[in-house]
């Protein structure tokens, strides 16, 4: 369950194996305290039934929670952001404007693309990011505000 | 005298006494109860020292992710645009993994110049390596990659330093070892995040958020006959309500930082008397609460780097006695390196405002004004 990378032996990159033996461990006590739980409820020994129960739930709890730890531990390997990059082109000429994507080989002050429109040289004028929205500014102020 | 284990173990023996041990399976919960606060007594540290490694473990994978995407990319870009006869991976791994040693500074008497030879060294040892790696590439295709591999070069050095202080954190298990990096991580984060976002950018030359100073100064230079006055640097003149405006920038569209230093001293030197002010436009680091692409006035030579260029600046105005006003494009560091954001594209029309604006209250007409565009100018002609 380990990977070696670059010389150095850390742990994979899912859950580890002292992770994944403990996560088993907790199972199979909890089971037991549930087994355990339930006998006693047969027996009618109430208080005793409901210890083990309290017992097998917290168990199986602590297997959740180092289960998704770890998984989200998984999700978070990789995070290369994304950006939509648009380019507007202007014909200076007849005033034709292109708004696309960005592609290779474009930059601001380009000006070798005919216009489409007449018998111009179209510019680029502006390469930028799409404008944030009000939730992804407002997400990003949240998450600074809490940090 | 009692010892201070002792003292606790009575005191939660005695707040165990609290709940009554009618059955055995409450006397087992006690037990554990109790057990487990002693436990955490002597292994209280341990455990913290433990909880950290992993959370160090889990942001390492992160940033090894990152290293590898970065180096891929700049197989890949390699390949596609310099068209190589050879595999370049060999060579992008030797340039990943290449050093700057910087001067002593026990004697700190001409250390600039001693700082300024090594740079000058590395970039035309980067700049002929990215030539052999890429022969098919343009001039500023060239410069571009260089910016690339220099970018997947930073990661590289990030994950190693942040995996030296793991493997030593583990091997000792020194919670003051660990703690080092588990305190600026968040930190280097954000570092490291702004460098994994200039990979999309450099990968296909789009401008980026540095980028601003030279836009501003490729706005008031554009349509102007431009020429180049130092190394990866070009100037224009203008007018602007009777006085002689000055520009430079790095020559774009190359991803270059070009040399200001030298360009303002060429351009003091041929005007000599004339010139009254030089407004320099740089991006600069914005604090939180404040607003990307805000756009701040002060005194002084805005730029960033090593501080070669800003020292070269700095002699040049002293020996002419011209003062120096600065206008700064606040952005976040997540922004520096990243594809120019639309905030940031508009606020450079708001810098060429301020730029006009000092020009008219600084100077008067007849009198000449050097506008320095400071920044990477990759995705941005002139």
């Amino acid at each position: 369950m380990s990977k070696r990378s670059g010389g150095v032996e850390y742990s994979a990159f899912n859950i580890s194996l002292i992770t994944l033996l403990a996560i088993a461990l907790i199972g199979v006590f909890s089971l037991f305290a549930i087994y355990q739980g339930f006998q006693s409820y047969n027996n009618r020994e109430m208080e005793q039934a409901y210890y083990y129960m309290l017992i097998g739930i917290f168990g199986f709890a602590t297997m959740g929670f180092m289960f998704f730890r770890s998984k989200t531990l998984v999700k978070n390997k990789l995070d290369l952001p994304k950006a939509e990059v648009l380019t507007t082109i202007e014909c200076k000429k007849c005033g034709y404007k292109i708004v696309r994507k960005f592609e290779r080989g474009d930059y601001i002050f380009k000006n070798d693309i005919a216009c489409s429109k007449c018998d111009g040289m179209m510019t680029i004028t502006r390469v930028h990011r799409k404008k944030k929205t009000e939730k992804e500014l407002e997400k990003e102020f949240s998450n600074t505000w809490q940090s | 005298m009692e010892s201070t284990s002792t003292a606790v173990i009575k005191l939660f023996l005695q707040v165990g006494q609290l709940f009554q041990t009618d059955n055995e399976i409450q006397t087992i919960i006690q037990i554990i109860f109790s057990l487990s606060f002693i436990l955490y007594i002597f292994y209280a540290q341990r455990i913290q020292t433990m909880t950290m490694l992993r959370q160090v473990e889990g942001t390492l994978r992160k940033v090894k992710a990152l290293r590898d995407e970065g180096r891929q990319v700049s197989i890949q870009t390699i390949k596609e645009i310099g068209k190589p006869e050879k595999d370049p991976t060999p060579g992008v791994e030797r340039f990943m993994e290449s050093f700057l040693i910087t001067p002593t500074s026990m004697d700190p008497a001409g250390i600039v110049d001693k700082f300024e030879q090594l740079l000058n060294t590395r970039e035309e040892t980067f700049e002929a390596e990215v030539k052999a790696l890429a022969p098919a590439a343009s001039d500023s295709e060239i410069d571009t990659l260089e910016n690339l591999l220099e970018a997947a070069l930073a990661l590289n050095v990030y994950y190693k330093v942040i995996r030296h202080y793991y493997l030593l954190g583990k091997k000792t298990m020194n919670i003051y070892v660990i703690l080092q990096i588990h305190m600026v991580l968040p930190l280097i984060m954000r570092e490291i995040e702004a460098y994994s976002a200039a990979l999309l950018a450099f990968k296909q030359g789009m401008p980026i958020g540095d980028g601003v100073g030279a836009l501003t100064a490729a706005k008031l230079m554009h349509g102007q006959q431009w020429r180049r006055i130092a190394k990866e640097t070009v100037a224009a003149e203008g007018s602007f309500e009777g006085r002689k405006i000055l520009v430079m920038k790095a020559e774009g569209p190359g991803g270059t930082v070009g040399k200001p230093g030298d360009a303002i001293r060429i351009l003091l030197e041929e005007h000599k008397d004339e010139v009254k002010a030089i407004i320099m436009v740089d991006a600069a680091g914005k604090l939180e609460g404040e607003m990307n692409g805000e756009v701040a006035e002060g005194i002084g030579a805005a730029i960033g780097g090593t501080g070669v260029e800003k020292f070269r600046i700095e002699e040049a105005a002293k020996d002419f006695n011209v003062p120096l006003y600065a206008v700064a494009i606040k952005q976040d560091i997540s922004a520096v390196v990243a594809p120019l954001e639309e905030e940031l594209f508009e606020a450079t029309d708001k810098a060429v405002e301020a730029v006009k604006r000092i020009v008219n209250e600084k100077t008067k007409e007849g009198e000449t004004v050097i506008v320095a565009g400071i920044g990477n100018t990759v995705g941005i002609a002139q």
